[in-house]
């Protein structure tokens, strides 16, 4: 099979899902007033494009799930590297992530509304320091695995002991790293969604909600399809900037 | 899904320690905790930092102690891990059986593998006001999206733990004399086995986190509605209380979970060196 | 290290009276910490004197130490007691002076072969043209010409093994440390890749110290073999091979005999000690 056929291939079970979904509803199977029928969900997916309300609430929603997963993955990164390096850091802080290891995420989301209100920075702060981390562990983790070999080697080719955890480390766990993003990632969009359930007055999940509220249930489905979407788009661009920058693992 | 990916155990952040030598490596270990809890105290009596933002911890680890005592946070951990685990319990049944199948049927895989594969990165939280829709306000809807969330990664680590036996121990098997039907309970159940438990492992905090979100958006008991009364009425001191609470049985869960697993896999090398 | 110290050092000479040898490894100990408290002394006691251009080998069973003395000759470890000096001077840290090479290759995944040989002279602040120049030299002389441009992951292992060499050949060090180097590579690979890195030190005269498990490949490479005790790691005998370079495979065997002889008693007391260990 050659590899477009078997890229097409792997989404034939999605459109079979739909197709199943569509012909369910033709025949009367499921009840059109809670289970909207496939075809009247696009129709509404195209109304909220149409008169703009989906893009603006779309381009909030990921603006906020960018802005807390970019700072959340930058800081994560570096401080994942440091901790895993420098004997003070690791002292002083690798306690105080094993403590913090075990709270589920969600639990911030309340708190960040209590002190950073219902806007934006709310959703972003729940976010950064909910995909933190777990960015911080795999960092962290991949960067203690790095062969010892290895550090040595460019240690004794004449890199400065200081410059070793970027040049040689880093490199070295990327691999690593690029996996614990990606759970971050999808990680990030959950909390996202869940904030913005809780309180909100714009972005994606307010718009489900709202249209719930509304009795739209049509355009319920479509703004639940939109989150789907993104999601999945942002993971597999996700997968594809991990293999370019990757290109050297390649067989 | 990509490429077989090695599921590693999650480590539990705590180890009981038996020697007195352990006991002085952790005393050594809680000093930037120790720090950082009086440099909280200190911060909040000295004034620095809006009470309501951050109330002290003295008076965070009293109302904690009397929620506890007056059975508050008792009640409401039993309610959070009711529909956490009966969520989590629901998606391992379904997964393991899934992931099983799809590791021994063509058919299965072809449909399942890129179902799962794409439900992983969706954001299942959203299609909470579906499930309300359908199910109501009540338990089930809870219940179910722990379930449907759990599902995903279950079944992904079933299916490749299943895949990724090393063929030569079945081979060795059969060469021994065992039956065919006596490979699957013989064999391939415990060489799959550390791999299954880590997707169980990997899934069960997430069972909680998002056991504890459909509480905030739900409402009725638990940890999270706890919470989200207390953000409501600006209680801070009880949040924080709700944040120890969450803290305490996500801790509790996962060393249980660890339990579980060293006493499971016993024989495992990863196993061994952590027990 | 200023001129000044350098003469200060020069002049104090060597323990071993004989006068100062250009790798001077002195009443060497290395223990570690371990578990609860108890410290684990991995080699004790070594005494050992390297001329210029001496090829070396230390062979032994596993967890002698010998590897851990090459890296506290490389600077990675610190001497627990005792000192290591290369023409005088103390070793601290590592440094281009004493390359390195690794078992597992330890090649920069991220970078070509040509990225991997020029690392050191990048770290050495050689301009463009002179780096590629250098390493392609090198890379030609460990015969991977037209590979410059692959990944360490597309090549196999006799082939980046080739590649760590010619990295660490590149920085021109005084003494080359090999350990193990061959010891991840089939039997075959294992031969050519000794009879190259024969040719290589007759035609450039390093001080090579290098480890190994394999008693014939010692004897076949080195002048000398010192063969070390278990736990802890001590000097148990050194050897001359006194073979030339045309020695035939009779006396190479029979020297190689003779040596295993010496370490089997070692090799067999390390095996019991493993078994008493697990029971």
């Amino acid at each position: 099979m050659t590899q477009l056929a078997a890229r097409l291939h792997f989404y034939v079970p999605v459109l079979l899902a739909f197709a199943l979904w569509e012909a369910a509803s033709q025949a009367g199977l499921i009840d059109p007033s809670i289970f909207p029928s496939l075809s009247s969900v696009l129709a509404a997916f195209v109304r909220l494009l149409t008169n703009n309300n989906l893009l603006k609430h779309a381009g909030i929603s990921i603006f906020r799930q960018m802005s807390g997963f970019l700072l959340a993955g930058g800081i994560g990164i570096v401080a994942g590297i440091l901790i895993a390096t420098t004997a003070w850091a690791r002292f002083a802080i690798e306690p105080v992530i094993r403590l913090v290891y075990p709270l589920p995420k969600s639990a911030l989301i309340p708190l960040f509304i209590l002190w950073l209100g219902i806007g934006d920075a709310s959703k972003i702060g729940a976010i950064f320091l909910g995909a933190l981390l777990p960015v911080v562990l795999s960092t962290y983790n991949s960067a203690r695995g790095v062969n010892t070999a290895l550090v040595w080697s460019a240690w004794s080719l004449g890199t400065p002991r200081l410059l070793i955890p970027w040049k040689v480390v880093l490199p070295a766990a990327m691999p690593e790293i690029l996996s614990g993003l990606r759970i971050a990632l999808a990680l990030s969009f959950t909390l996202l969604v869940s904030a913005e359930f809780l309180i909100s007055q714009e972005g994606l999940g307010y718009l489900i909600s709202q249209l719930g509220e509304n009795g739209d249930y049509p355009g319920m489905f479509a703004a639940v399809l939109a989150v789907t979407l993104i999601g999945v788009a942002a993971d597999r661009g996700f997968l594809a900037l991990r293999n370019w920058v990757l290109r050297w693992t390649e067989q | 899904m990509d490429r077989a990916v090695k599921i590693a155990a999650p480590q539990p952040p705590f180890r009981l320690p038996p020697a007195a030598f352990a006991l002085l490596r952790t005393a050594e270990r809680s000093i930037p905790i120790l720090v950082l809890l009086a440099a909280w105290e200190f911060a909040t009596r000295a004034g620095m930092v809006q009470l309501f933002l951050l109330p002290p911890l003295s008076r965070v680890l009293v109302r904690f102690y009397a929620d506890t005592i007056d059975g508050t946070i008792p009640y409401h951990i039993v309610q959070t891990s009711i529909t956490a685990l009966s969520g989590f319990f629901l998606a391992a049944a379904v997964g393991v059986i899934l992931g099983a199948a799809m590791a021994v049927s063509r058919p299965v895989r072809y449909i399942c593998e890129p179902l799962v594969s794409l439900a992983f990165p969706i954001p299942k939280i959203s299609f909470l006001p579906i499930f309300i829709l359908w199910f109501g306000f009540d338990v089930l809807p809870k219940v179910l999206m722990v379930a449907f969330n759990c599902v995903i990664p279950i079944t992904s680590a079933t299916y490749l733990g299943a895949r990724g036996i090393d063929k030569y121990i079945l081979w060795s098997a059969r060469s021994l004399g065992t039956p065919h039907h006596k490979l699957f309970w013989k064999v391939v159940v415990p060489a799959a086995a550390p791999q299954v438990i880590s997707g169980l492992q990997i899934a069960l905090p997430q069972a909680l986190i998002i056991g504890i979100v459909t509480e905030m958006l739900t409402g009725g008991d638990g940890l999270g509605s706890y919470m989200i009364r207390a953000v409501r009425f600006s209680d801070s001191e009880t949040a924080f209380a709700g944040i120890l609470a969450m803290l305490v049985t996500g801790l509790a869960y996962m060393q249980i979970a660890a339990m579980i697993r060293r006493h499971v896999l016993k024989w495992h090398t990863e196993a061994a060196a952590e027990g | 290290m200023s001129a000044a110290r350098n003469d200060e050092e020069r002049q104090r000479g060597g323990g071993t009276g004989i006068g100062m040898a250009f790798l001077e490894i002195e009443g060497v100990r290395k223990s570690y910490v371990i578990g609860q408290g108890r410290p684990f002394v991995a080699v004790d006691g070594i005494d050992l004197a390297i001329e210029q251009g001496e090829f070396v080998s230390l062979v032994g069973p596993s967890g002698c130490g010998k590897s851990t003395l090459l890296h506290m000759i490389g600077g990675f470890v610190p001497c627990t007691d005792g000192a290591i000096r290369v023409d005088g001077a103390a070793v601290r840290e590592p440094g281009p002076d004493r390359g390195i090479v690794f078992q597992h290759f330890a090649l920069f995944p991220w970078k070509t072969v040509r990225g991997n040989v020029e690392y050191g002279l990048v770290e050495r602040g050689m301009s463009r043209a002179e780096r590629a120049d250098v390493a392609q030299r090198y890379i030609d002389m460990v015969g991977l010409s037209g590979f410059e441009n692959s990944f360490p992951n597309r090549l196999s292992g006799g082939m980046q093994q080739r590649v760590a060499i010619a990295r660490m050949l590149a920085c021109e060090p005084q003494i080359l440390l090999m350990d193990e180097p061959f010891g991840a590579l089939d039997a075959q690979t294992r031969k050519i890749m000794q009879e190259e890195l024969r040719a290589l030190w007759q035609r450039f005269g390093k001080t090579v110290v290098f480890v190994t498990h394999d008693v014939r490949e010692a004897v076949f490479l080195s002048q000398r073999v010192v063969v070390m005790s278990t736990r802890p790691g001590r000097i148990k005998a050194i050897v001359e091979t006194g073979l030339g370079p045309d020695a035939s495979r009779v006396a190479i065997d029979e020297k190689a005999d003779q040596l295993w002889d010496m370490l089997r008693d070692e090799v067999v007391r390390a095996m019991a000690e493993e078994r008493s260990k697990v029971q």
